[in-house]
This record gives structure tokens, C-alpha cells and sequence, in this order.
């Protein structure tokens, strides 16, 4: 009625809004699913509306094409299709196989990737210490072969020395394991027999290849690196005719030949060979004996040997490159130092340069022990020189004696 | 007037035999449920996927989903209602996936899959329809389809229910999901899309 009463004299603005109105009622009137008022006022509406009753038209056209629409049935071999696909693991289970599955693949890889990897490091490992080693010999080779002297015999056991510098090296590795162990400890067990590291090493004191049996530094006293120029001290030394009163502290015995003895029959390779054998058990002769059989062989004494007069001077006497080199150490061992460094004569092989460095509060300690070795030729100093602290380096020149 | 639109109490009384028998270990019980209504979920995966291997594929996921939730149906609606809705989600995931929109674009320049199917121009329900007919049947029924395909995924699931399937409006509230009046408005939205993407093609034979 009162739709009636709008639509009939209604101007265009009015029924434009009753027309929005009943176009949307008209899907629900298609189902019959309006009240009957509402119906009412629809069917009012679209007995005077033609635009809104073709709308409808062609909704009720659309609405019965798809109605029409033929029943798809499902395909032939569903119910198979179904049953196949029941058999399959559900999606979930396919998404958790195919994130595992990969895995199953992978983990042999990966377990072949471990172990590749362990051996690699292993592998690395070794050649590191290998590399490491070979870095040692390549020191060695470095610092020239000491070549022993033709005389020069190993007299006794404890002393661990005069090897040349290819069989230390091909003996360094064995030896770095053994002393590895107990790093300080092997310092200590040479009470007689003396080691000498050849330089500051990166390996520590422990992987330091042998060079000469000279006396270790005590570990705990071990001078610290100092710089610096060294100390230039010249040792004048004799070379020994035989054997010495010093062979009972340092075996090694010196067997230069001597200078003016033609008449001196010398000791065959044989000798020597047999003496280094008998080791301690078969000490050299005391000075005193040494003495007497010097006189009995009617060997002319060297020069020097004439002009000694002290103890002092007769342990002087007769000291050879190889043996003062030894004692050199002992002497800056005593100090508390220790050898770095030992250059060679490069015809004789001879040591003829050795440099020592000693603490300073050791610098007098050791000019007292190495006057027991030779004659210092003056002038040298006689304290540490100023700003040598706390070590002092020493360059001690062998000289022969004149 | 009860959820259940289809079938006869007696289907029904059928229907609660099956899945208590299936239920107890009968498969084939199963089997009967699905040759039961393997027709209206496929027809109603195909009107709203507009593809036959879509549909086919959508269909048998949704009686596996059947099988592996039969037991957790409680009878409190009906089979059919609950098997709809089964079937109209799966559908709804399956427009949803990436593989299907991404078919969907690239895939439609060939002529629609049921052109020239046998099965479907056998089951025509003309019994004895011209050639020139059946041909102007199947293109219109064709642009139908393509006409519900371009409609938004909600509003087709609603008149796929309603106009094809012949759900009454609870119905299909239950099935979407959705409140009544909500399934109403959309249901007249989508009509009206449809009416329009239809209108130069119907109306000559409107």
C-alpha cells in the first residue's frame, strides 16, 4: 500500500530507490523465501517496473541454467581410484617421508663427509708436525755441519756430542718426542753430560735438537733474550797433544795433531776408535801420568807447556777447538747462561766462533771460568758493559795460540 | 524440516547401517557409501573446480578424508550434510592451492574438457536431441560453467549448493559454514553477478 502509494506517482529519484530495493529481494523471491508482504510489494513494483522485471527474467534464466546444468557422474573406476589412493600414506605422511627421505640419503653422505674430514685433520696434523720438524733440520742445516776434527774422539759415554748435523737431524724427531713428555725434566738429567740449544727456538726448550752435549742452563735461570752487539772476547787456546787432566770432567778429548812432534807417533784411527768404545771404564790418564809418559815418549813439549807454571796454566795448555767449545758452555752454564750460537772454521771445520750469552750478574763468573780455558787476550771488559741488562751477549773468538 | 534434502528416511536408515558396519570392519560398507554419493561429489567438485580431472582428484580426496574421519561422525546432522561439507572444503583448498590457480591462468585456452567427452553427451537427458542441439546445449552449458568460474570463490560455493545441488538455505549454512542471512545476501550477490555475466547469452533463449 504504502509501496504502492511511492511507486505510482513516484518521481524518478523515488522509484530508482525502490527499484534497488526490490533488486535486492529478487534472488529471495526467485526461492519464494520473502514474507508475503514483502512478495506483495515486489510483484507491485514489478507490474510497473519493466527494467526490474527483465532483471528478474534474466536471474530466474540464470538461476535455471544452472539448475539445468546435467549432473556430471563421477568417472568409470572411481571406487578403484579410491581404494588406490587409500592404499597410499596420507599427505602428511608423504610430507613427512619426503622430509625425512632426504635424509636417509643424506646421512651416509654426511657420515662419509665426517670421516673425510677426520682424516683430513689427521692428515694436516701429522704434516704440520712433519713440516714442523723439517723446519728444524732446515735450522740445523743452516748453522754449519761441525765437522769433528780427525783426532777427535768421544772418550766417554755421558757425553752425547760430536754427531754431524745430518744424523742429528735424521735423530731430531725421535728425540723432540721423547723429551716432549716432561718438558722441564730433560734439562736436569744431564748432571755430567751438557747440552746447548742453538738458538731461541720456537718449539721451546724441549724440542730443541742436540747439537752438542754442553751444560744446559738451568730452566728456571734461563737469561732472557737481550740485544744488542755482543761482547768481543778473544780465547787464545793450544791445541791438545793428548789426552788432558780435563778428559775426567769432559771426556771428549782433544786429538789435534801436534804442531812440531814429527817424531810423535800417532795414534791410529784404530786407537781411537777403541778408546771410544772403552769409555769411562777406560779414564784417560791423569796429568801426572800424562806427564811421565810424555817424557817417556820423548815427545818435545809444545812451547807453552814449558811457560805453564799453575794448575791454571797446565789445564790451558792443551785445550783444542772442539773441547774449549765445551767447555765454553760448561762455563756459561756455570753462569747461567747458555750457547746460541757456534760458527765453524770453513776449512778445518774447527769450532771458532761461539756466542754466548750470560746473564750480567753471571758476565764475571763466566771471564773467571773461561780464563781456566785459555788466555783472554786484553783488553777486555772486565764488567758487563752499561745497558747489557739483564744478559749480556758474548762472542767468544778462538784463537790459536801463538 | 530436517538438514537432510536428500533421500528418504529409509536411504537414510541405509546410511547409518553402513557406517555402523564400516565402523565395525566392514569395508565394503565403505565401498557402498561411496557408490552411493560418488556422483553428487564429483558433480559438485566439478561445478565449482570447472575441470574433470580437478574434480576427479578433489573427489576421491574427499572419501579418503570420509574413510580416515568415519569414525568421529556423530550423527548429529546428516551423512549428506556432512559429506557436502567434506566436499566444499576440499574444493575451497583445492582454489585455494597454488598449482590450480597457476593451472587455471596458463592452462584455459584450450576448449573445455567435456566438449567432446562420450560419457557426457550419452548422458544428455534429451533422449533424441539433434546434433546442432546438442552442440548448442553443451556450449551454453560450457559458458554457464565458465560463468560460475569467475565468480568469488565464496559466493560459488553458496550458489553451486543452492541453484545446482538444490540445497535449502540451512543447509547450506551448515555445510559453509556461514549464518543464514549471510549465505542469502551472498547467494543474491552471486546471482546477480550471474545474471549478468549471462545476460547476452541466455537471453535469446530466455
Amino acid at each position: 500500500m504504502l509501496s504502492r502509494k511511492y511507486c505510482r506517482p513516484a518521481s524518478e529519484r523515488l522509484k530508482s530507490m525502490e527499484c534497488s530495493r526490490v533488486s535486492s529481494l529478487l534472488s529471495r523471491y526467485i526461492d519464494g523465501d520473502l514474507t508475503p508482504e514483502s512478495r506483495r510489494m515486489v510483484d507491485e513494483h514489478l507490474s510497473g517496473c519493466e527494467r526490474c522485471s527483465a532483471d528478474l527474467d534474466e536471474m530466474a534464466g540464470a538461476v535455471r541454467a544452472l539448475s539445468s546444468l546435467e549432473r556430471v557422474a563421477a568417472p568409470q573406476g572411481f571406487l578403484g581410484r579410491v581404494h588406490e589412493r587409500l592404499e597410499e600414506p596420507s599427505r602428511a605422511r608423504r610430507f613427512l617421508r619426503s622430509l625425512f627421505s632426504p635424509a636417509r640419503i643424506k646421512l651416509p653422505l654426511e657420515a662419509a663427509g665426517l670421516g673425510i674430514a677426520i682424516l683430513l685433520i689427521v692428515f694436516v696434523h701429522r704434516e704440520t708436525v712433519t713440516f714442523k720438524e723439517k723446519a728444524l733440520v732446515q735450522n740445523l742445516a743452516e748453522v754449519p755441519a761441525p765437522a769433528p776434527p780427525p783426532s777427535h774422539k768421544v772418550a766417554s759415554a755421558p757425553v752425547e756430542e760430536t754427531a754431524p748435523a745430518r744424523s742429528v737431524s735424521e735423530e731430531a724427531a725421535p728425540s723432540v718426542k721423547k723429551e716432549a713428555a716432561p718438558a722441564p725434566a730433560p734439562m736436569q738429567k744431564a748432571k755430567t753430560a751438557a747440552r746447548v740449544q742453538p738458538g731461541p727456538s720456537p718449539e721451546g726448550s724441549a724440542a730443541a735438537p742436540e747439537r752438542y752435549a754442553l751444560a744446559p742452563p738451568v730452566p728456571g735461570k734461563r737469561p732472557p733474550a737481550s740485544t744488542g752487539k755482543p761482547v768481543q772476547l778473544a780465547l787464545s787456546i793450544l791445541p791438545s797433544v793428548k789426552p788432558q787432566e780435563e778428559a775426567r770432567r769432559s771426556p771428549s778429548t782433544a786429538a789435534t795433531p801436534p804442531t812440531g812432534g814429527s817424531a810423535t807417533p800417532l795414534r791410529s784411527a784404530e786407537d781411537r776408535a777403541n778408546e771410544g768404545k772403552t769409555g769411562g771404564a777406560n779414564q784417560p790418564p791423569v796429568l801426572g801420568e800424562t806427564s811421565r809418559a810424555l817424557r817417556q815418549s820423548t815427545m818435545p813439549l809444545p812451547r807453552q807447556s814449558a811457560t805453564a807454571k799453575t794448575a791454571a796454566d797446565r789445564e790451558r795448555m792443551a785445550v783444542d777447538p772442539g773441547e774449549a767449545l765445551t767447555r765454553i758452555g760448561r762455563c756459561a752454564a756455570s753462569a747461567g747462561g747458555a750457547i746460541l750460537k757456534t760458527e765453524y772454521a770453513p776449512g778445518t771445520g774447527n769450532p771458532q766462533s761461539i756466542v754466548v750469552e750470560v746473564p750480567a750478574s753471571g758476565y764475571a763468573t763466566f771471564l773467571e771460568e773461561l780464563q781456566r780455558i785459555g788466555l783472554l787476550r786484553r783488553p777486555y771488559p772486565e764488567s758487563p758493559p752499561p745497558g747489557a741488562l739483564p744478559s749480556v751477549l758474548i762472542r767468544v773468538s778462538l784463537l790459536p795460540s801463538d | 524440516m530436517d538438514g537432510e534434502t536428500r533421500g528418504s528416511s529409509t536411504e537414510r536408515e541405509r546410511e547409518r547401517a553402513w557406517i555402523a558396519d564400516f565402523l565395525a570392519g566392514d569395508r565394503s560398507a565403505f565401498d557402498s557409501l561411496v557408490l552411493r554419493h560418488q556422483d553428487m561429489v564429483f558433480n559438485l567438485c566439478y561445478r565449482m573446480l570447472g575441470d574433470r580431472e580437478d574434480a576427479d582428484d578433489c573427489s576421491q580426496e574427499v572419501f579418503v578424508k570420509v574413510y580416515r574421519s568415519l569414525k568421529d561422525f556423530r550423527f548429529d546432522s546428516s551423512f549428506s550434510t556432512w559429506l557436502y561439507r567434506i566436499a566444499v572444503n576440499t574444493c575451497r583448498n583445492h582454489l585455494k592451492s597454488t598449482a590450480f590457480r597457476f593451472r587455471r591462468k596458463t592452462v584455459r585456452i584450450d576448449p573445455p574438457d567435456d566438449a567432446g567427452e562420450g560419457r557426457s553427451i550419452s548422458d544428455v537427458a534429451d533422449p533424441a536431441p539433434s546434433a546442432l542441439m546438442l552442440m548448442e546445449q553443451k556450449e551454453r552449458e560450457l559458458l554457464v560453467q565458465r560463468a560460475v568460474d569467475a565468480l568469488p570463490r565464496d559466493s560459488r560455493a553458496v550458489i553451486v549448493l543452492r541453484d545446482v545441488e538444490g540445497l535449502p538455505y540451512d543447509d547450506i549454512a551448515r555445510i559453509t559454514g556461514h549464518k543464514p542471512g549471510t549465505v542469502k545476501s551472498r547467494l543474491a550477490r552471486a546471482r546477480n553477478q550471474l545474471r549478468d555475466a549471462l545476460k547476452k547469452v541466455l537471453s535469446p533463449r530466455i
